[in-house]
């Protein structure tokens, strides 16, 4: 018999809050790494380091998208059979929002480039 | 009679349901039994080592791991000998260097992630109810070619041969300039082919969790350490690439003087530094995520309760896994990385707290709902909460930037390393081994000499390490080979190595109780702690006699009839019903049967490629080149000979799996266990290929035009030419291969000539397109010795090149069991698989091509 499950996409979809706080993560510091390296460390918009600003507002957007992923999981928990499946989605998507919110701390820290 | 007809989707559920009868009825075929063990059995005398099925592998592996645990700690020992006293001269100071260097190298490559494997490779069928894993004879190459290679790997402490750079083999220490002999090459060919073993062990435990579970082990049933397992080779297909791309790009530069990591040549020794730890904080997680299974797994028994929070733990592990990818750059925080993003990676690395946390939890609630029962695995087991814990806060310790400058390179980092890895592995591996042993022969490690060995190993473990946490923040570098008494670190130095010598007493007291064990008679295992998976149900090489039905995710506390059921062969599969070695493969979700699987048999062809790759790359090491292409040779044909052996066409094509169940032999395309093991592969080539290209944009960004100087673009012809040749050979091979699916066997046959052409066709272009890329850089100059923007540009190419050589090989296969009437519909998998590298090999050309000639130019904008 040929089974029809997916279950690499399954766990993609799940996973993709956890895997969205890696790319955040690497795109952040390879954002940071690559623009504190350039003239436009030293450019202020409205007295805040751009560097700073442009790394909150991708924070503010990936924290949106993640409640986003949030609540569709919760809702999803709460109309269907408590299983394992959504059940992680909802425990991932927690995780996945602390991560970004915890790595974000820092932005928030600190005044630019140099600390 | 009427003939056998493939049970549908709906009959499998119904006989999978709770309330139907049992798959098979009672009484059994007279025979049966005896067909199965005579088809298993395991064959006596020096053949013992052709066997490949998982109990024997499994056993081979663990005791092989645990023989480098005991090398590795008297290398730890002769370390802590020289240390005791100030300015000792026990040991010269360049040997120090080299026992050092292989104590941590033959802990962490060859001992602790092979234990965890071997471990897994023994456990899992039986966990789940296999028969055996997806790929034996993957799992005998993956142990020969790490016990010879580590073997090897090992002696060459005798003759003074050992890499002495330290275990993260940190350039421009490990440079030819500063290394110039061949230790730190035993190094990097030894460790890149252990890894390459270890990866071969991780696909092999995918596919045996995802497709080989008992009927009715779905996700959310599934042995909380199976799923530790599932996420550690996972996490391995994603992490020991880098470490495989960074040991190559070093030889590289070592053997051709190609400048990658020379900072006066364009290169960047912290590339190095990226690429180990991308690796090495990973595994760490490698090793400690199946301990923590192992962990998870052991308390509820003890507890006799099930475990506490089972989805929360699952989900933890899930986030540990990858939270872990972020924290690499933890080790570097003093290597110069900027502000930024030294503190992302400080508020990633105590993020990683939280999933572990929860497990911790979830193991204290577990004990505090339980009846805990005291015995040797529990007390190991406490003394890793306690261990790991402290390990665990000081590494939020050291998380912490200010901190972490203190003390980084002292004997504080040594101490919370051991407190981690020893405290979060070796403990739960003794407890493991306590709790397991009975499967090998029915009988149990002795309850009071266990105390005794708890005890002591928890002393001597605290004796030791602790003393190391005030001899670093006394500012103790690590790695000096000896110290000036008046620097006041004396006595903690003497601690520690009173501890060690304690922590043996105690490792040997272990290893008596071991062998006193083994030469007892064997008894029947009657699962003595009344545990609740499956591995207890039998200890025969091939696992249970039938393959369990299972209907919740403690089967053995659920159904107390379960082993006696199985045992009268009730269950599914009770017999040999290919007339071979085979399992039931499931679906990966829910795990309904879908067909059945011949498994290989033993053979001594895994040993033999294993020798072979093994002596390619030792004997290289050693410039001993024609015996090393030997050695290559034997390796590659061994593998033909192999490989032309598993995708046989089946003897029949439906078998009896159950009363009235019937079900296909074999499978092909995405239902077949080896086109996702390929794709397994690619993803771990496009890994490896994704740190070269790393590699490139790291060093370029270093420069300040782009190509340098001294270097050029080669003409927008060739890359253009050299991706649509490549494209053009993909599209062929499918067309092929697709036309080749449609046909009736006849038609099949008939066609075979014109696909033979088609292939040869491809080849041919795929040539031609790597020809156009090679001819193109060399017209523009490319010389990979100038600096390291060339040489990253060459080493994409030579890996590209390297895959169009593998084609080659794989096309000739190809054409060799079509000319041999071995390419029929029913056995299919050689070209499915062939045809995902081709498409494979023509995206990496192109994603290289692109990168190469398009974004120096984005750059100028």
């Amino acid at each position: 018999m040929r089974h029809t499950e997916r279950f690499f996409p399954a766990l993609f979809d799940a996973s993709a809050p956890l895997i969205l706080w890696a790319l955040y993560l690497f795109g952040v510091y390879a954002y940071a790494a690559v623009a504190c390296d350039t003239a436009f460390a030293y450019t202020f918009w409205s007295g805040y380091a751009a560097i700073k600003v442009i790394l909150l507002g991708v924070t503010a957007l990936v924290v949106i998208v993640l409640l986003g992923i949030l609540l569709r999981a919760a809702r999803l928990l709460k109309n269907s059979q408590q299983g394992l499946t959504t059940f992680a989605r909802v425990g991932i998507a927690v995780l996945g929002l602390i991560g970004v919110v915890w790595t974000a701390v820092p932005m928030l820290l600190m005044t630019s480039c140099i600390a | 009679m009427t003939a056998p007809v493939e049970a549908t989707r709906e009959q499998l559920e119904a006989a999978m349901h709770k309330d139907a009868p049992l798959p098979n009825s009672l009484p059994r075929p007279a025979g049966e039994i005896e067909k199965l063990r005579a088809v298993w059995k395991t064959p006596k005398g020096l053949r013992f080592f052709s066997s490949v099925n998982n109990v024997n592998i499994g056993l081979l592996y663990i005791c092989t791991a645990l023989l480098f645990f005991v090398l590795a700690g008297i290398l730890g020992v002769m370390i802590r000998a020289q240390l005791a006293l100030p300015d000792s001269e026990l040991i010269a100071a360049g040997t120090y260097n080299q026992i050092f260097t292989m104590h941590g190298t033959v802990m962490m490559f060859l001992f602790a992630i092979p234990i965890v494997e071997a471990i897994a490779v023994y456990l899992l069928p039986g966990m789940l109810g296999a028969r055996d894993l997806p790929f034996p004879r993957l799992s005998a190459y993956a142990y020969w070619a790490y016990t010879i290679g580590g073997l090897a790997f090992f002696c060459t402490l005798f003759f003074g041969l050992a890499p002495d750079g330290g275990w993260f083999m940190y350039p421009p220490l490990t440079s030819k300039e500063f290394s110039p002999g061949v230790n730190a090459d035993f190094w990097l060919l030894g460790i890149g082919f252990i890894e390459i073993s270890a990866i071969a062990g991780a696909i092999e435990i995918i596919i045996g969790i995802l497709f080989t579970r008992a009927p009715g082990m779905t996700l959310r049933r599934m042995p909380i350490y199976v799923w530790s397992m599932l996420v550690v080779a996972l996490m391995i297909v994603f992490a020991f690439p880098a470490i495989i791309a960074g040991t190559m790009l070093l030889e590289l530069e070592r053997a051709f003087d190609w400048p990658f990591f020379i900072a006066a040549r364009g290169g960047d020794p912290v590339l190095w530094q990226h690429l180990f730890w991308f690796f090495g904080h990973p595994e760490v997680y490698i090793i400690f995520l199946p301990a923590a299974g192992m962990v998870s797994t052991m308390i509820p028994t003890i507890a006799q309760t099930k475990l506490v929070g089972y989805r929360t733990i699952v989900v933890a592990l899930i986030g540990v896994g990858t939270l872990s990818f972020g924290l690499w750059a933890h080790h570097m925080f003093t290597a110069g990385l900027g502000a930024m993003e030294l503190n992302f990676v400080s508020a990633a690395s105590m993020a990683v707290a939280i999933p572990t946390a929860i497990q911790v939890f979830g193991w204290i609630a577990t004990l505090w709902r339980g009846e805990v029962r005291h015995s040797t695995p529990m007390y190991f087991l406490l003394g890793f909460m306690f261990i790991f814990i402290l390990g665990g806060l000081t590494g939020v310790m050291v998380a912490v930037l200010p901190f972490d400058w203190q003390v980084h390179d002292t004997y504080f980092i040594v101490a919370h390393l051991h407190y981690v890895l020893i405290g979060g592995m070796v403990f739960p591996m003794f407890a493991g081994l306590y709790y397991w042993m009975p499967l090998i022969n029915g009988n149990t490690l002795s309850e009071k000499l266990g105390r005794w060995v708890c005890g002591l190993m928890f002393v001597g473990f605290n004796l030791t390490f602790f003393p190391m946490h005030i001899a670093g923040l006394l500012g103790m570098p690590r790695r000096v080979f000896t110290y000036s008494a008046d620097m006041g670190w004396g006595l903690w130095n003497m601690l520690s190595s009173i501890g060690t010598v304690v922590l043996v007493v105690g490792i040997a007291l272990f290893f008596i109780d071991v062998f006193r064990l083994i030469g007892k008679p064997a008894r029947r295992n009657d699962n003595p702690w009344q545990a609740s998976t499956m591995e207890w149900l039998s200890s025969e090489d091939f696992s249970s006699r039938s393959i369990p039905q299972v209907h919740s995710r403690d089967p053995l506390w659920d159904n107390p009839q379960l082993s006696k059921e199985v045992e009268e062969g009730r269950h599914w599969l009770p017999g040999a019903a290919t007339g071979g070695r085979e399992t039931l493969m499931t679906s990966p979700v829910r795990a309904l049967p879908t067909h059945v699987q011949p498994l290989p048999g033993d053979s001594w062809l895994p040993f033999l490629a294993a020798a072979g790759t093994a002596a390619f790359f030792l004997l290289l090491t050693v410039e001993l080149v024609v015996p090393a292409f030997i050695g290559g040779v034997i390796a590659i044909v061994a593998i033909i000979r192999w490989l032309w052996q598993v995708d046989d066409k089946p003897a029949s094509e439906l078998v009896q799996v159950g009363d009235h169940i019937w079900l296909p032999v074999g499978a092909v395309g995405k239902a077949s266990h080896s086109w996702w093991a390929t794709i397994i592969m690619l993803i771990v080539d496009a890994t490896i290929f994704s740190a070269m290209l790393f590699a490139y944009i790291h060093v370029s960004m270093l420069l300040q035009v782009c190509p340098p100087p001294n270097a050029a673009l080669p003409q927008q012809i060739w890359p253009l030419l050299s991706c649509g040749l490549l494209l053009a050979g993909s599209i062929l091979f499918e067309v092929m291969r697709r036309r080749s699916l449609r046909m009736s066997i006849a038609a099949h046959r008939a066609f075979q000539p014109w696909l033979r052409a088609g292939v040869i066709v491809a080849l041919i272009f795929v040539c031609v397109a790597f020809a156009a890329e090679f001819g193109g850089h060399r017209q523009a100059g490319l010389d990979p010795t100038a600096q390291a923007w060339s040489a990253t540009v060459a080493a994409m190419l030579a890996w590209q090149g390297f895959h169009v050589l593998v084609l080659a090989l794989a096309a000739g296969y190809l054409l060799a069991r079509s000319w041999a009437g071995q390419l029929t519909p029913t056995s299919r998998s050689t070209f499915d698989n062939i045809g995902l590298m081709w498409h494979y090999t023509t995206l990496q050309g192109c994603v290289a091509a692109f990168a190469v000639n398009v974004l120096p130019r984005m750059m100028e904008f």
